[in-house]
């Protein structure tokens, strides 16, 4: 059985998403919108279950979203709709228009003009696109094979699913944007078990853009996975105390990345919520840190020529060497505070935090006690910095040597004190579940409480 | 839709499940005196279903013609003959069971609906400026509503014939307060399954502004919480989470037959003598929970189902399949977020029943410990160990409440810590407010309780 016959649910292409946006610009604009943008999205996707130690179910899905953006008066409405037909094109636009009817007028709302993008090859792949539902079992049931490998190893769930993505943008500025990509993800979750002992779950994920080497990097993810939770056997907890742990790259991006997005966001300046509002080329992090969105990285899933309101993306480094060396903005930001757009509607894209000259295992070696810390299972405060959570497949070291898995191990402080108390970075920083590219880091100042 | 789909169905040979979901969503945003969201979103489609030699098919398809519906069958059914070569072991064909038929319109869904959302905005725009304005400490407000409209219909060839329409608005407020180099949010969320009113009449709603505000500007130099395990009461809410989080995730059958810590535990003692835990689409105690629902995505009628009762396991969460598993009746769990998405076991409104000790007893008779106040959000392991958030905590000595703490997060191993509860307050309240609960696809639940009181770990500071 052929993908062409099981998946294709829904006729899905760039021009006729096209199509569709410019007609719905069109009917928005004749009933009376000052400016309008409309986002027109494809999605044709096939995944495969796993649940109970076993596969469940294959579905099938085809998804088109037709998202309408309209200004009137200084006013701002918007509506979204998936149904087909000229009515519900009619009825989007009524919709968006009456919410900006009685919505407040801001003199900043406005659309960005058309200007050049940079292409982003390297994020289609036809033979993904046309990937048969039987070859997609196959990669399945090799990942599932892989992350089963040990008899202790029982898997909760997983997942492996095969996306083509279309996506359409058009303004009444003439902006006018298609893009398409395919990417295959896949998860599983699992835990270890014996007659005597359950361990904690552990999951991991990964994607890719192409089918070449996929089967290779998704065993390579339930490889991880075997190893992290095998490791976890026989765990106790520890002395509680307050110093140091090493970071994985994991938990880096999951206590980092949040509280720096937010600091650097044009709508977090603009609202006076920034405790970086005015510490463009100050110290802000230890001088061995390094942060920087390089939105073209196909290494990543986030990478893409331009953002949610079809800017152009670039390069953008935002800490160097410590030092805080750029906001973030939309158009709409960029207009309250006076500055320009720099291609971040929606968000940073693609992060990658630079290596340092250590390896892991020096890390531990510096300090006398740390525990490292793989996951991160917790809430972390984007606006105080504050984090508390638990320390997920963690294992206490002394002076270097690895003293055993950690249970019940919970871990506080401040991401912004950790950023000036970072002791040492890892060199050769890997793409971690296609989310970002980070090292491992060693850390200072925080309280472990055992339990 | 109902007859339509019936007619589809009557065609098909084998087990086959057709669900219509169209969901209209609307939602505003208020910050700063100017309006950040004002969307309205319609969303539909069909999720086909299909047991086809011993294996589960799924497709879907936003064309709501018979002819691609019918595509969408197919489609469904090469699907399951496909997996059906990998999976190991195969479903059996589904007991038959009391399935619903008819239409239902939950209260509030009509009601709101005609209520302009005019009004509705309006309402937001003076909550913020009020709220902005309530404190000198106070640098930013931001209100926002959302009312999600939900129109369904199952049909499956083994007699599931239901429509059913509900309403879920929510309301949110946070206040940013600064003071000292320091800031700090307040935050209230309310949600509930009905109208306007209903909305408005939640415990939260009368001093939302005063209650944000207060927790805002309160906690500004507050010190950090102590780490180490300690006597607390859990508030309502706190009370739903840890019902929530760490017992009902441990209970799903999807779960308990992946190895979780509750496989085997039916029928033992688990929990303190005065634990009752259950997990209703109904609303038990107090009205209008924000997982209310007659019937679940497979048709089957809702019911209270007493996970442990007097402190003893009784009974996990099912849908049809893990019922035929376990050789019980479903309880009515199965749930889907929107057409495209396979129901999956999920929650519902899960709760610890009322007990006779007032809160004002509690305090009183606690020497030592900390009043946990506002859930956060929170993660449960397949060990039964859970964290989760919570909003502030008040420090309790000789039987009096004193000063605040920031940055409560709490953790224990689910069955030891309700193996420690010494006491069960008797003033119910359904509290998670604007709460949603993740598991492969979005879930809208609520949860709740009494005030309890119990030994816990707090992950503060050394």
């Amino acid at each position: 059985m052929s993908l062409s016959q099981t998946r294709r649910i829904s006729a899905i292409d760039e021009a006729g998403l096209l199509d569709r946006a410019s007609a719905l610009l069109q009917v928005a604009l004749e009933q009376g919108a000052d400016e309008a943008q409309v986002i027109s999205r494809g999605v044709e996707e096939t995944k495969v279950r796993y649940e109970k130690n076993d596969f469940t179910c294959t579905s099938t899905n085809g998804k088109l979203t037709l998202s309408l953006k309209v200004y009137k008066n200084g006013k701002k409405g918007t509506a979204t709709t998936n149904e087909l037909g000229v009515d519900a094109l009619a009825d989007t636009a009524r919709r968006a228009l009456s919410l900006a009817s009685f919505s407040i007028e801001d003199e900043h709302l406005s659309l960005p003009e058309n200007g050049i993008t940079t292409e982003v090859p390297g994020r289609y792949d036809s033979s993904l696109a046309e990937l048969g539902t039987d070859d997609l079992h196959a990669l399945a049931a090799e990942f599932i094979a892989a992350a089963s490998a040990d008899p202790r190893i029982s898997l909760d769930g997983g997942q492996v699913e095969v996306t083509k993505y279309c996506e359409a943008l058009v303004n009444s500025n003439g902006m006018s944007r298609t893009d398409a990509v395919t990417r295959l993800d896949w998860t599983v979750m699992g835990l270890g078990k014996t007659e005597t002992e359950t361990t904690s779950f552990d999951y991991l994920s990964d994607s890719t853009w192409s089918l070449a080497g996929a089967t290779e990097k998704a065993k390579e993810t339930a490889a991880k996975l075997v190893s992290n939770i095998l490791q976890s056997f026989g765990p106790r907890s520890c002395e509680s105390y307050k110093g140091h742990i090493v970071l994985s790259p994991a938990v880096v991006a999951d206590m980092f990345l949040g509280p720096i997005s937010y600091h650097v966001s044009g709508s977090s300046l603009m609202d006076g919520k920034s405790r970086w509002e005015a510490s463009l080329g100050e110290l802000v992090a230890s001088p061995s840190f390094t942060l920087v969105d390089s939105a073209h990285n196909v290494k990543l899933m986030g990478a893409t020529p331009y953002d949610a309101e079809g800017v152009a993306t670039k390069p953008t480094v935002i800490i160097e060497d410590g030092v805080l060396r750029a906001h973030l903005d939309s158009t709409y930001t960029a207009s309250r505070r006076g500055t320009s757009s720099t291609g971040h509607c929606g968000g940073m894209h693609t992060i990658e935090i630079t290596g340092g000259d250590s390896t892991r295992e020096e890390l531990l070696q510096s300090v006398d006690q740390a525990i490292l810390v793989e996951r991160f299972s917790g809430n972390v405060d984007p606006l105080t910095g504050d984090f508390s959570g638990f320390a997920k497949g963690s294992h206490f070291y002394k002076n270097g040597r690895h003293q055993h898995p950690l249970t019940e191990t919970m871990i506080a402080g401040n991401v912004f004190d950790l950023l000036k108390d970072i002791h040492g970075i890892s060199k050769d920083p890997k793409p971690h579940c296609g989310r970002f590219i980070a090292p491992w880091i060693l850390v200072g100042g925080v309280s472990v409480t055992g339990a | 839709m109902r007859s339509f789909l019936e007619a589809i169905v009557a065609k098909q040979t084998g087990w086959v499940e057709l669900r219509y979901h169209r969901r209209l969503l609307n939602d505003f945003t208020v910050q700063k005196g100017r309006v950040d969201v004002a969307n309205s979103s319609v969303t539909g489609g069909i999720g086909v279903r299909v047991l086809e030699n011993g294996s589960w098919g799924f497709a879907s398809t936003v064309n709501l013609s018979a002819a691609a519906i019918e595509s969408a069958i197919e489609t469904a059914r090469a699907n399951a003959l496909e997996i059906s070569k990998i999976q190991a072991k195969k479903i059996p064909a589904l007991p038959r069971v009391t399935l619903g038929q008819g239409d239902i319109t939950l209260p509030g869904y009509d009601e709101l609906m005609s209520r302009p959302l005019e009004d509705k905005l309006s309402a937001m725009v003076s909550m913020e400026r009020e709220a902005a304005g309530s404190a000198s400490q106070i640098h930013t407000a931001m209100a926002s509503y959302r009312e999600i409209f939900e129109d369904k219909v199952v049909v499956t060839s083994d007699g599931a014939s239901i429509s059913q329409k509900l309403v879920r608005p929510e309301l949110r407020l946070v206040a940013y307060a600064s003071g000292d180099g320091e800031q700090n949010i307040g935050h209230t969320s309310l949600g509930v399954t009905g109208g306007w009113d209903c909305l408005f009449n939640h415990h939260k709603a009368g001093a939302i502004i005063e209650d944000t505000v207060r927790s805002a500007v309160d906690l500004l130099g507050a010190p950090h919480l102590p780490g180490g395990k300690t006597k607390v009461i859990l508030e309502p809410s706190v009370v739903g989470l840890l019902s929530h989080e760490a017992i009902g995730h441990t209970v799903e059958a999807d779960f308990v037959m992946s190895g979780s810590v509750a496989a085997g535990k039916i029928g033992k003692r688990v929990a303190s003598e005065l634990v009752t835990l259950c997990d209703s689409g109904a609303a038990e105690f107090g009205p209008t929970p924000g997982g209310l629902m007659a019937f679940d995505d497979e048709g089957v009628p809702t019911e209270n189902t007493v996970i442990i009762e007097d402190g003893v396991f009784k009974s996990y969460l099912h849908n049809r399949e893990s019922a035929a598993h376990f050789g019980v009746a479903p309880t009515g769990n199965a749930r889907a977020w929107l057409y495209h998405d396979e129901p999956l076991i999920r929650m519902r409104n899960t709760y610890i029943s009322p007990g006779t000790t007032s809160f004002e007893e509690m305090v009183a008779s606690t020497d030592e410990g900390f009043l946990l106040v506002g859930a956060g959000s929170g993660q449960a392991d397949a060990t039964g160990e859970f964290m989760f958030g919570t909003d502030y905590a008040v420090e309790i000595k000789n039987g009096k409440l004193g000063r605040k703490f920031k940055e409560a997060t709490i953790s224990g191993v689910a069955f030891d810590v309700l193996s420690t509860v010494d006491a069960v307050g008797s003033e119910f309240k359904w509290d998670l407010g604007a709460g949603y609960c993740g598991k492969w696809q979005p879930a809208k639940v609520d949860a709740g309780g009494p005030y309890v009181r119990c030994e816990i770990t707090l992950g503060g500071r050394q």
